[in-house]
């Protein structure tokens, strides 16, 4: 079937109308980046999956009183924003870092064999990924939800302030301030793994 | 300049105005921590690329849309209709039988009605016969309604189907006709023509649906106003005899 390509907005047009299975679309569209919002929020998989799923259905609920004032996907990420906010004040606890179970580095050399990444590299990028989830888990929720919806979404100032519902000048502070926390949390990691790193050489070598 | 940072983050993030961004390129060439601000910032937006999802399944089931479940189940629908057909057939009959052998119970009913005043003996079928007929039958209707339960519950989606001059033949050939509809308009190729395909086919269906059911509910009053003619004739031989 050729496919000319269908907007957002033509297709919750069409469910609107009835049409279910422009929904089935909407959801195989906006699915990944939704499930990554919610993963890098929650930091766990399975909440992440269940919010997703909530988002959705609330989506598909709430699809009759849409009347396009916003583009769909920033309706659909602040829906999936209140249900992660809702999450961690029903959990009453602060975002959790899940570090996948295969994080063995010899095990994602043996995945990706295509791959040009030398094993070092990789393990290197894996603990580069699980530092940033630490760090993004300990930054207040709004100024890490600015960045989630600045460098993984791809939004501009406006659109995060439409889907924040706050002044364009509040989400440019809120990203100064989180990038700049980010930066002192990463490089104090940084300088902390090189630390360890040098006592157990210093440690190895006073034993031999 | 120093303290803008909202003019640095959109420099960064390159989403400052041609002139903001001629201040901020000039202010960075005479200012060293500006200089090292914007790398840092640069550095952390770099760090953050690295931060993987793991890769997940779908978690929505789809909607299974009316449209694609009588499209897949174009067999179920013919099956359906003949079912319904027969079961129809049977009604018709079942109903013709039932009234004819419990006709003295239906005279028997409006008998105490009639008494204090008796009717001369030519009136066929009294109003209150009548009543008694109709609410038999619909008692009839019921009983029969759900012994054929499961048979009913498929075909629900054809509506009730009955026999009179609709035959099975005529509804698959129908049912040709619209697939041959259906393929000649895939063969377009384009979205557009395969949504207008299927919109035609729905009305067309609809369409259908109406005539069908037209003809049922014609086919009941037939085979209603049978029965009723029946029992009363039986009704006023039994007076006769009387």
């Amino acid at each position: 079937m050729s496919a000319t390509p269908v907007t957002d907005e033509e297709l919750v047009t069409r469910v609107q109308a009835g049409d279910l299975e422009s929904f089935n679309q909407l959801v195989a569209r906006w699915e990944r980046p939704i499930y990554a919002l919610a993963y890098r929020t929650l930091g766990r998989e399975e909440d992440a999956r269940d919010v997703v799923q909530e988002a959705f259905l609330r989506g598909f609920r709430g699809l009759k009183g849409f009347k396009g004032e916003a583009k769909f996907s920033s309706w659909l990420y602040r829906i999936t924003l209140n249900l992660c906010r809702d999450w961690i004040r029903k959990a009453r606890r602060a975002p959790m870092i899940q570090i996948p179970e295969n994080e063995d580095g010899l095990d994602m050399a043996e995945q990706m064999p295509s791959t040009a990444e030398s094993v070092e590299e990789l393990v290197n990028r894996q603990q580069m990924s699980a530092a940033v989830a630490k760090a993004m888990a300990e930054l207040p929720e709004e100024q890490r939800t600015a960045i989630l919806m600045k460098e993984f979404h791809g939004l501009t100032f406006q659109e995060i302030a439409d889907t924040l519902d706050c002044p364009l000048s509040t989400v440019k502070t809120r990203l100064y301030q989180g990038l700049s926390v980010l930066r002192r949390r990463l490089d104090r990691d940084a300088r902390q793994q090189a630390d360890d790193a040098s006592l157990r050489r210093a440690s190895w070598e006073s034993s031999t | 300049m120093c303290d803008d940072r909202e003019k640095l983050i959109a420099y960064l993030y390159d989403e400052a105005s041609a002139s903001e961004r001629r201040l901020v390129d000039a202010h960075l060439v005479t200012c060293a921590d500006c200089r090292g601000e914007l790398r840092d910032l640069r550095s952390v937006r770099q760090d953050l690329l690295s931060w993987d999802v793991p890769e997940h399944g779908s978690v929505w089931k789809p909607f299974v849309t009316t449209q694609a479940v009588w499209w897949k189940q174009v067999p179920a629908w013919g099956l359906a209709a003949a079912a319904t057909l027969m079961f129809g057939i049977g009604l018709a009959g079942g109903f013709a039988a039932r009234a004819l052998t419990t006709a003295p119970v239906i005279q028997a009913q409006a008998q105490p009605v009639a008494s204090p005043n008796p009717l001369p003996q030519t009136v066929a079928a009294t109003p209150e016969q009548v009543r008694a007929l109709e609410a038999r039958l619909a008692s009839l209707e019921r009983t029969s309604t759900s012994a054929m339960t499961p048979a009913r519950g498929r075909a629900t989606n054809v509506a009730n189907v009955t026999g009179a001059d609709h035959s099975d033949e005529e509804l698959m050939r129908r049912f040709e006709q619209l697939l041959k509809d259906s393929e000649g308009r895939i063969t377009k190729k384009t979205s557009q023509g395969i949504l207008t395909m299927m919109r035609n086919i729905n009305d067309q269906r609809t369409r259908d649906m109406a005539t069908v059911s037209q003809q049922i509910s014609d086919a009941q009053a037939a085979i209603y106003g049978n029965v009723s003619k029946v029992a009363n004739r039986t009704a006023a031989e039994k007076e006769k005899e009387q």
